[in-house]
Formats: C-alpha cells, sequence, structure tokens
C-alpha cells in the first residue's frame, strides 16, 4: 500500500459525464489482489484509490462494496486501471465514486463509449443500495431517496 | 407461473438494447475480441467451432406455450430449424450470426426471455426440480426461491466478474432430481414447523477436471437470512477464489484448500461487517412471487380412469408419465431421446406443436428437465390418451423416461471448441442399441451420460455409466466410470479403467450391463451393485475380450 499521485487524464463521474483529468495527492492506494477493508482505517480523510489489473479481474468491486458499507458515504473510493466503459455502471453500483480514465484508455474505447457508459448500461436492479433505489424498494414502497 | 411486471420488463428490454451497443462496437473494432469476449459471454453468446453459438436462459425450466414457441420461431429464422436443450435447462443455437443476435434478443424480451447471464464467470441461470410444483413428493415449491435468486443474481454488480462460472441449483422435494449437490451452491427448501420455508445451503459442489459432490455450509436457513448469507458467499469467494490457474477457480477448490470451517468463518466475519437492509424488502418479494406461483396451481378434477389395453400407451403411460400432487392430473415427460435422435435436440416444428399441446393439455406451461427432456406439467388424467397420440404423430412419444436409453450428451466435437472427442454419435448408437436391450431387459434406474471433453458438460462423472470422451494421440478415446450419482445420495463415479476406442465402446458397455444384470440381487441399482462387488467384476467383464485378442 502505497501513497500515489494520480496521473490519469480524464474521471468520469457517477452522473456519467466525463470531464478532465485529475489529480489525487495523498490517496490511499489499494491493490484488491492483497488488500482488504481493514488496511483503510476508519475515520481516514482522504480517498481510497482501488487499482483493476485486468478487467476480467473483479475483486476491486467487492473491496469497493465492503469499503462503502464500513465506512459510510463520506469515503471518496476512486477506481483506476483496466476496466470497459461497459464495467462503470458495476463500479458505481459496487460503491465507487469516480473512475479514472487515462488517455489510452479514452482513445482505444473512444470518447463516445465512455460519455455514454452510463446511459446505455441497465441501471435499474433488483436489490438497491444502503442509500437507496432498487426494483424491489419500489415494489414495495420504500424506495429512500 | 412468474409473470414479468413493468420492471421486469424494462430490466430486460434495457439489457437487450445494452448489448445492440456492445455488438455494434465489436463489429466497429472499438473493443477488442479479448474485451468483447466477457460481455458476448455474459449474455449467453460462445464462438464455437463452426459459429457463434446463442444459449437462451430458460430460468428454472418454466417455459410457456408463447414462449416455446418463439424458441421455434428463432430455430426457423435463425438457426437451421433446431435447437439443443441443456443439462442446465437451457437452450442453445449452435448456427447463429453475430449481426443476428441482438434482434433474437428483442424476440425474447417480447415475451420475458432473455440470455443474460448464461455463460461467462458470473452467477450463472439458476435451475431446479422440472416437476416443482406437481410433483407428489414435493415438501415446498422450489420455484419462488430460485425466481428470487434469479431476481438477485441478475445483473448483480459485484458478482460479474468472479474468478469463475457460478452455478446455484434448488430442490423442494425428497428426490433430488436437479443434481442439486453437484452445484457451486446448492439450496434444499422445505418447511419448518409454522410453515415457514427453510434453506440448507450446500457449497463446493461441481464437475470437470475436478469433481466434488456439495458439503452442507448451513442447515435450516430462514428466508430473511437467505439472500445476507449467499451474497457473502459470494463476496468471499469473488475476493479470495484463485484467479491464476482456471482450472483452480471454482469455489469448490477454495472451499478445499481454506477447508470448510474456515470458508465459513470469512462468510460469518464479512456478514458481521454489513448494513443487511438492502436485502429487507426480500421477504415481501419471495410473497409475491409465491403468490403467482401459487395462482397458476390448477383446480383439482374428477379423477379419471386410463384404458390401458395399448401396449404402446400402457408401456408410456408406465414410463413416461408420473404422479400428481393435484388430484385428477397426470405430469408427462416428452422424450427427446429417441432411438438415434440427438439428446435434447428439437426441431422448430416440435417445438411449435409441443406448445400447441401445452395450450391444450396442460395449462399452457411446459418445462425443460436436466436430463435434457420436455414435461407437460398439468396434463388432466383423461387427456393423457389424446396427448400420446399427438406425440405419436410427431415422433415424440418414445417411452423411455429413466431407462438406459434417455441419454444425456454435450454437443462434444461436432459442435464444441472444447471438446477433445465426439458425444453425439456414441449417443445416437448407444440410443439404437440400448433401447433394442430395453425390450428384452430392465435398464431402469441406469443413467448413460456422455461428455465431449474432461469440462464434464454431459455430467458423465454422475451417472451410473458414464462416458468421458478424450484425445488419445489423435484418435477419439472414451473412459467409462461406474456408480455416480446426481441425486440426493450424490456420488462421483469411479474410472473402470484404460478407455475404448469408438468402435469398441458399445460392446463394452453391453459387457458391463451383463455383468449387472448377473451380479443384480433384488432388483438393485447399479450403484447398490457396484458398492457391493466392488470394480473389479465390472472391470473383467469389460475387458476380458480385449485381453484374450491381445
Amino acid at each position: 500500500m502505497t501513497d500515489q499521485t494520480n496521473d490519469d487524464d480524464w474521471v468520469l463521474e457517477k452522473s456519467g459525464e466525463v470531464k478532465p483529468g485529475s489529480s489525487l495527492p495523498g490517496a490511499l492506494h489499494l491493490d484488491p489482489d492483497t488488500h482488504g477493508p481493514g488496511d483503510v482505517p476508519l475515520g481516514i480523510n482522504r480517498p481510497v484509490l482501488i487499482t483493476f489489473d485486468s478487467f476480467a479481474n473483479g475483486r476491486g468491486f467487492s473491496l469497493a462494496r465492503q469499503l462503502r458499507e464500513r465506512h459510510g458515504p463520506s469515503l471518496r473510493i476512486v477506481a483506476q486501471g483496466h476496466l470497459l466503459p461497459d464495467q462503470a455502471r458495476h463500479a458505481f453500483q459496487s460503491g465507487f465514486d469516480e473512475i479514472l480514465i487515462s488517455d489510452n484508455a479514452l482513445n482505444a474505447y473512444g470518447a463516445h463509449a465512455w460519455d455514454t457508459a452510463l446511459q446505455t448500461a441497465v441501471g435499474a436492479l433488483y436489490l438497491g443500495e444502503v442509500s437507496g433505489g432498487g426494483i424491489w424498494n419500489r415494489r414495495h414502497g420504500h424506495e429512500l431517496t | 407461473m412468474y409473470t414479468y411486471d413493468a420492471h421486469d420488463q424494462a430490466l430486460v428490454d434495457a439489457r437487450a438494447h445494452e448489448f445492440r451497443d456492445q455488438v455494434a462496437r465489436r463489429l466497429a473494432g472499438q473493443i477488442s475480441e479479448d474485451e468483447f469476449k466477457p460481455l458476448r459471454l455474459q449474455n449467453g453468446l460462445y464462438l464455437q467451432l463452426h459459429a457463434y453459438m446463442l444459449r437462451v436462459a430458460i430460468p428454472y425450466g418454466v417455459l410457456s406455450a408463447d414462449q416455446l414457441r418463439m424458441l421455434g420461431f428463432l430455430a426457423d429464422r435463425y438457426d437451421r430449424g433446431y435447437g439443443h436443450f441443456t443439462t442446465r435447462q437451457n437452450i442453445q443455437y449452435n448456427w447463429t450470426q453475430l449481426s443476428d443476435v441482438a434482434d433474437m434478443l428483442d424476440h425474447l424480451a417480447s415475451v420475458q426471455m432473455h440470455a443474460i447471464q448464461t455463460s461467462g464467470n458470473c452467477i450463472r441461470n439458476v435451475t431446479t426440480d422440472a416437476y416443482a410444483g406437481v410433483a407428489a413428493d414435493e415438501w415446498i415449491d422450489p420455484r419462488p426461491v430460485a425466481e428470487l435468486l434469479r431476481q438477485w443474481s441478475t445483473l448483480h454488480p459485484e458478482f460479474a466478474f468472479l474468478p469463475r462460472k457460478f452455478k446455484i441449483a434448488v430442490t423442494g422435494a425428497a428426490e433430488d432430481r436437479a443434481a442439486m449437490k453437484f452445484h457451486d451452491i446448492g439450496i434444499a427448501a422445505s418447511l419448518g414447523e409454522n410453515g415457514e420455508p427453510l434453506f440448507d445451503i450446500w457449497v463446493g459442489g461441481g464437475q470437470g477436471r475436478t469433481p466434488r459432490v456439495a458439503v452442507l455450509f448451513e442447515s435450516r436457513v430462514s428466508l430473511p437470512k437467505l439472500l445476507p448469507v449467499l451474497d457473502a458467499m459470494l463476496r468471499v469467494y469473488n475476493l479470495h477464489g484463485r484467479r491464476d490457474n482456471k482450472y483452480k477457480a471454482r469455489i469448490k477448490i477454495l472451499v478445499a484448500e481454506m477447508g470448510l470451517e474456515a470458508y465459513r468463518d470469512e462468510v460469518y466475519a464479512d456478514l458481521a461487517n454489513r448494513d443487511g437492509s438492502v436485502f429487507d424488502e426480500a421477504p415481501k418479494e419471495y410473497a409475491r412471487i409465491e403468490a403467482q406461483f401459487a395462482a397458476a396451481q390448477q383446480p383439482p378434477l374428477t379423477p379419471a380412469s386410463v384404458e390401458r389395453t395399448d401396449p404402446a400407451f400402457a408401456a408410456w403411460l408406465d414410463e413416461n408419465v408420473i404422479a400428481h400432487r393435484v388430484e385428477g392430473y397426470a405430469a408427462v415427460t416428452i422424450s427427446l431421446k429417441s432411438k438415434g435422435a440427438i439428446p435434447g435436440d428439437a426441431t422448430a416444428e416440435q417445438m411449435k406443436a409441443i406448445a400447441d399441446l401445452a395450450e391444450r393439455h396442460s395449462a399452457s406451461e411446459v418445462r425443460v428437465t436436466h436430463r435434457q427432456n420436455l414435461v407437460l406439467p398439468w396434463v388432466p388424467q383423461d387427456e393423457l390418451r389424446a396427448v400420446f397420440d399427438a406425440l405419436v404423430e410427431l415422433g415424440l412419444a418414445e417411452a423411455n423416461i429413466g431407462l438406459a436409453s434417455d441419454i444425456i450428451a454435450c454437443p462434444g466435437l461436432d459442435y464444441c471448441a472444447l471438446a477433445t472427442a465426439r458425444s453425439i454419435p456414441v449417443a445416437q448408437r448407444l440410443s439404437i442399441e440400448l433401447r433394442e436391450r430395453e425390450k428384452r431387459e430392465d435398464l431402469r434406474g441406469i443413467t448413460v451420460n456422455i461428455s465431449g471433453c474432461i469440462n464434464a458438460c454431459g455430467h458423465h462423472h454422475a451417472a451410473t455409466i458414464g462416458i468421458l470422451g478424450l484425445n488419445k494421440a489423435e484418435q477419439e478415446n472414451y473412459q467409462v466410470t461406474l456408480a455416480g450419482r446426481a441425486d440426493e445420495g450424490a456420488q462421483v463415479g469411479s474410472i473402470l479403467g484404460p478407455g475404448f476406442d469408438a468402435e469398441s465402446l458399445p460392446s463394452a458397455i453391453h459387457r458391463i450391463l451383463d455383468a449387472f444384470q448377473a451380479l443384480r440381487q433384488d432388483g438393485e441399482d447399479l450403484a447398490s451393485v457396484y458398492a457391493r462387488v466392488g470394480k473389479d467384476p465390472f472391470k473383467q467383464a469389460a475387458y476380458a475380450p480385449l485381453e484374450q485378442a491381445a
């Protein structure tokens, strides 16, 4: 686990908007293959950066979910590394706040694919998040805002 | 049966739209084949030897007549006029074009169907007893919990990129007709003292190159606890399952390497740190689903006496028709294993005709069985003769359900890119020879399952006579296993000895059956005989002529 300054060039926000690069000085860097939620102290006041070494390795989604469950909405959880535009919804629905996109990734998949990543993805799942949402909550009249 | 509301429909429509976009980007070269692969697999699209294969989900094996008619239409329009029903109660189209798939998904969505999670390293289609809701020995209908699991697992964001595929089966009866203990997670549902559903959770079963029977994770789990426990079980697997070796990536290996107690401790440690409120609505959702299935149960009828003077009809009644839990009905199994047929294959015309039969005689409902047959679950007893006559016309009245010729087979080297040998010609030849033999002797309870490679899609490990096709020095070679079982007494079959070439395999199977009949006492099944006498008598019988020749 290392402190790291991020040098990616773009950020995909939960709103679906792609903005120019974000720098994350002092972020806590986590490798989901070797780190767990216990590596993030309660009350931490800096972002957590989780790296995906391969789009096929979904450990980062579970780690993000664990952190969100333990730390609540105040912790800023950011994804970076090898993610496809098609995985943006998985990341946000698992608890990430942002996805950092390198210039290479933006060009490889096309800016349009990132811009529309959440428009083409399935948004409403059965199970909601702790903050609300989800088809079951809607069906049974307990949707939170 | 379960009917979509606007929420279900919107989700399936959105997924079809999403996949159309993914295909368009692949065709435009914006994503590589490597990157497209997990995306297409999560929507049931494989690249096989000759073409793309689309696997369509049939959740827990339940189909309406309209849905089956649509499957026939797709076979006609987009395939070569047939489809292949699988051991996990789905259907595969072996000759699809990539450019057609998005249209096929739109057609499927129009009848509340999809191909979501029928392949890929995610939670697959949940399977269950094909006789759910109609079997006389049922404790509780497993379909409501299977549907609840379908909803929970559909597009689950955390579990879409697991170490390997993940299969779940549910049972609710004394007899396990879903091979529950050969699944990553098996769930045995029962009723508690106050009528509440309870669930025994089994973990770590599977076939492939390391066959395992599942072990009991926890018994009598309540409905409110079920999804939190399953979600934590999947999370621990996702975090700790191996990704360095795909052959060691299934949960059965994780559980074996960690030990059941350590795995269980990890699961409960995760649960202790969770806010479980996201699952609060699950019991209400279960009740909503359960009410739909209950409403679809048919009212009792006056029992009818069935004339048995026609020997062919009587044989069909004996082999293909089972007792029903509701008075006045019978459940009819339609064999897709006629002599020389490809196990599980049905033509477009047959699918449409069976859909018509279901409308006329089975409350518009059809089921797909784990053994690759179809079921008409609600046939009034006084309509059995009419159903039989119609099936004779269709060439689908083979009276061999549960007999040796009711063979399971994977597509094998005729279609599959992973296969090492052909399964289909072996199954076809054996079906002809075994069907002849069944005219002379009782081969009930013999299961013959054939896989075309070590991945074991033909469930050879779980058969009383299992056949595994291998490539030995560029020749197809067939290894035989004996005494496997897929039912509630699940066990992995034992390898008999060296394999046989394709030509000598059928005679070896006959010699094994000869030995079985000679050794059998008081109607014993093959697994019981094997447990009593061991491998040697079977081995001597199978190899004796080969040794003499040598």
